[in-house]
């Protein structure tokens, strides 16, 4: 007994203070289902629990931000083993960025609580509560934290999993509801097919390079490349393969073609508080882990390898393909949570055409695409929860998401209707709102990585006719609010915390598009200086 | 040929064999049977490559486990049983010919993959040196898969809870 | 050994997503994930065992030991959906679900 525990390892304090974002989320969700256990099924009390978890946390990551400082930090494993988990600001970033989006979403389901019990007669629209659903909603959440603060395989593939499988069982959360069944089903047969063929090509990337963790391996294929490029060009196929198949997992997560079907059967289906996380944290998490596969790749491979070219190519094609089939399919939706959904697919494709500025030739043009998408995301969580929130408070309300639904709401609801417009047309990139800022970071950064990469400014071109086509979609929902009337519709009645959601993201998008444009840009920047990099084995460096 | 690869090749035909049963199969029990081969011809290939305790591990956990789930999951949904539902010959056909192109494609990357000319010599990796280096290395991710233990047994305990009235 | 090895490995996961993707009996469709995940592990033990460089090691190995669990816990939640979907729909067809789609 003495003898096994000698052998075994266990992080130190300082250790641990890193990742207290982490633990504040698993003790919320032990929090959750203590009190549960003594005080018994009271669907509001877990909420509120989940809620001081989610502010808890964002203290802790706070916190971890001043610790982080300059350099990236990684830890969590045996000395002399690679980390297992790392600290930089792009994590830190991420999980504060899940925290707030945890809080906004808690908050509209207490919000829907409240709906439901002022109209206790009719039937309860996406009825759904409990501690069951905030364990899973949490879990999703550290799996999705662990997504970006990994640079190890294995545990990225653990928390990819644990982002996945919690969400499939609060897609059905309402269990009479055969829509959410369907849904559920959907999305667990592509996340179950996906997750499969990325552990494939993670056993073959670990095969290749008898590692499991991504820093050695992209040095390894970095040094690999460039005693072929001596010779001649060869191309290897094992990591290609390996790679490509891990690259599935990760646009299932982002919901990019080829790997988008479920996105919108999922997110129509499932309850739209669920609806709002899934199409802004899963997105998230997987751009997050793109970024962060691609960066380590791309920064290894110094001066660009015939590789990094490939991976560059096939992220810039395949974000250009997801941006326009997403926009096309949103012009025949009738349903606003569909449209919404299409909406995700496109704006998923604008932030992927950052990704793949990462791994250009030019290597030092890293950061601009990083803090590129971190602008994007920062806007794009305040527009669609707020597109998302005023979707839900009308949908509650009328029980159907049709676009019908939304007819003469300018006059009956203004404080949801001119906030949902705010939103839309920020989601559109109009000009002062947030949404414009965001564009504008992604364009400038795309282009002045052109330098290196001249078919970047194909994927200038693709953003802005795309930019054109969403203006068609965006602008009839906001018709139907605004130029359509009955007078027999009434005005509704809608609870005031709801209101101050919405209300407050498009107060927010509007500071961001006028006051806040350069200090988000500079933000940005910051957030995206200080990757944490994998100190070089003197074996393994280039000779220049 | 030596005996390590005469009992590779047995146990891959048998293997092989059990898996095409399985996905050929039309009857849900016969298939369950055949995948019950399948798994346990892959245990063998573990044990004939030196890896014990996994092979142990993976009669308990999915002969074990992953099956009886599966028994009860159609024990459950036991109205439905004896329903067929057949594979329509043409859609054979697709499935053959895209199982075919994939396996040629990955044959065509794998054969590249030159291993070590001769088997290398096999050092026993005990239990003790895993449980190590599980509460070691992989600790980390040892934690985190609890934590997604957890929250699946709550989440799948919910999804099959009758809805109160 | 190790091609013939991972040969085997891509058998199994190429007839398990196969099967995946044309079956359409849901416990069908979940017992495919299992063996395409036989042949995940499968590749790994023979990647540890005759890696391509150095001598043998058994991550591979204790990589395997977590997949088994994670694919243990995927079959439980899809098998408990599955119990879900039939008590809506009484029927384990994968194809009768098509009310969500495009209009």
């Amino acid at each position: 007994m003495k003898l096994l525990l000698a052998n075994t390892w266990l992080p130190t304090s300082a250790e641990l203070h890193l990742f207290s974002p982490e633990l504040v989320l698993t003790g919320t969700i032990v929090a959750v289902l203590l009190v549960a256990l003594v005080a018994g099924r009271r669907p509001q009390l877990s909420a509120m629990i989940a809620l001081l978890g989610a502010l808890l946390g964002v203290l802790a990551t706070a916190h971890v931000a001043r610790v982080v400082g300059d350099g990236g930090l990684g830890g969590l494993a045996p000395p002399g083993e690679p980390p297992m988990l790392i600290a930089d600001r792009f994590s830190v970033f991420f999980k504060l960025f899940l925290f707030v989006l945890l809080a906004a979403i808690i908050w509209l389901w207490l919000t829907g609580t409240i709906e439901r019990r002022m109209r206790a007669t009719s039937r309860p629209v996406g009825d759904v509560g409990g501690p069951e659903f905030f364990v899973l909603l949490l879990t999703s959440a550290l799996g999705m934290m662990l997504m970006v603060g990994s640079l190890n395989l294995l545990v990225i593939i653990i928390a990819m999993e644990t982002a996945s499988l919690p969400s499939y069982a609060i897609v059905a959360a309402d269990r009479r509801s055969r829509l959410g069944a369907e849904a559920a089903l959907k999305y667990v047969l592509f996340g179950a097919a996906s997750a499969a063929i990325m552990v494939y090509g993670v056993s073959l990337l670990y095969g290749r390079f008898g590692t499991l963790d991504l820093g050695a391996v992209a040095q390894a294929s970095s040094l690999w490349s460039h005693q072929q490029d001596a010779g001649a060009t060869g191309t290897d196929w094992l990591f290609c393969l390996g790679l490509a198949a891990l690259g599935v997992g990760v646009v299932f997560k982002i919901a990019a073609v080829p790997m988008h079907y479920w996105c919108p059967d999922v997110f129509e289906g499932a309850p739209i508080e669920i609806t709002t996380w899934l199409s802004i944290a899963s997105k998230a998490a997987g751009l997050g882990l793109l970024l962060r596969i691609v960066t380590t790749l791309g920064g290894a491979a110094a001066g660009g390898t015939h590789h990094t070219e490939l991976l560059a190519w096939a992220i810039g094609i395949l974000a250009a393909v997801t941006c326009t089939v997403g926009n096309l399919a949103a012009l025949r939706q009738e349903s606003v949570k569909r449209i919404l959904a299409y909406s995700s697919i496109a704006h998923a494709g604008y932030m992927m055409m950052a990704a793949a500025i990462l791994v250009a030739p030019a290597g030092t043009a890293a950061n601009v695409g990083i803090s590129a998408v971190v602008a994007y995301l920062l806007v794009y969580l305040l527009m669609n929860v707020g597109a998302f929130g005023a979707a839900a408070l009308v949908t509650w309300h009328a029980g159907t998401d049709h676009l019908s639904a939304f007819t003469g709401l300018g006059r009956r609801a203004p404080w949801i209707a001119v906030p949902l417009a705010v939103c839309l047309f920020s989601l559109v990139g109009l000009p002062p709102l947030g949404g414009f800022a965001a564009k504008w970071f992604l364009l400038v950064a795309l282009g002045t990585s052109a330098a290196a990469q001249p078919w970047l400014w194909g994927l200038v071109v693709i953003a802005v006719v795309n930019t054109a086509i969403s203006l068609y979609y965006y602008v009839r929902i906001i018709r139907q609010m605004f130029l359509t009337d009955d007078a027999t519709l009434p005005r509704l009645q809608v609870p005031f915390g709801g209101l101050a959601l919405v209300n407050v993201c498009a107060v927010v998008i509007l500071l961001i598009g006028t006051l806040w444009f350069s200090p988000l840009g500079e933000r940005a920047g910051r957030l995206a200086s200080n990757l944490y990099v994998q100190p070089t084995p003197p074996a393994l460096t280039l000779q220049p | 040929m030596t005996g390590e690869a005469i009992a590779f090749y047995l146990l891959a035909a048998v293997v092989t064999a059990f898996a095409l049963g399985c996905v050929l199969a039309s009857n849900i029990v016969r298939m369950a049977l055949c995948l019950l081969g399948t798994l346990g011809g892959v245990a063998l290939l573990y044990f004939l490559m030196a890896a014990n305790f996994l092979g142990a591990i993976q009669l308990i956990v999915y002969a074990g486990g992953t099956l009886i789930v599966i028994v009860f999951g159609v024990m459950l949904t036991s109205r439905a049983y004896g329903t067929k539902l057949r594979v329509r010959p043409l859609e054979m056909i697709g499935a053959a010919v895209v199982t075919l192109a994939l396996l040629a494609g990955l044959t065509a990357i794998l054969v590249r993959t030159a291993g070590p000319v001769v088997s290398p010599s096999t050092p026993d990796f005990g239990v003790a040196q895993i449980g190590t280096e599980l509460l070691s290395t992989y600790l980390v991710p040892f934690e985190v898969i609890s934590v997604l233990l957890l929250a699946v047994m709550i989440g799948a305990a919910y999804l099959v809870q009758p809805e109160k009235k | 050994m190790l091609a013939a090895h991972l040969l085997v490995g891509a058998l199994l996961f190429a007839l398990g997503l196969v099967g995946f993707v044309t079956r359409r009996n849901l416990i069908i469709i979940f017992l495919c994930t299992e063996m395409m995940f036989q042949g995940i592990i499968l590749n790994l033990v023979a990647f540890g065992r005759y890696p391509l460089e150095g001598p043998p090691t058994f991550d591979g190995q204790v990589f395997s030991l977590f997949l088994i669990a994670v694919a243990a816990a995927e079959a439980a939640l899809g098998l408990a959906l599955v119990v879900l979907l039939y008590r809506h729909r009484g029927t384990l067809d994968a194809g009768a679900w098509t009310t969500l789609r495009d209009e």
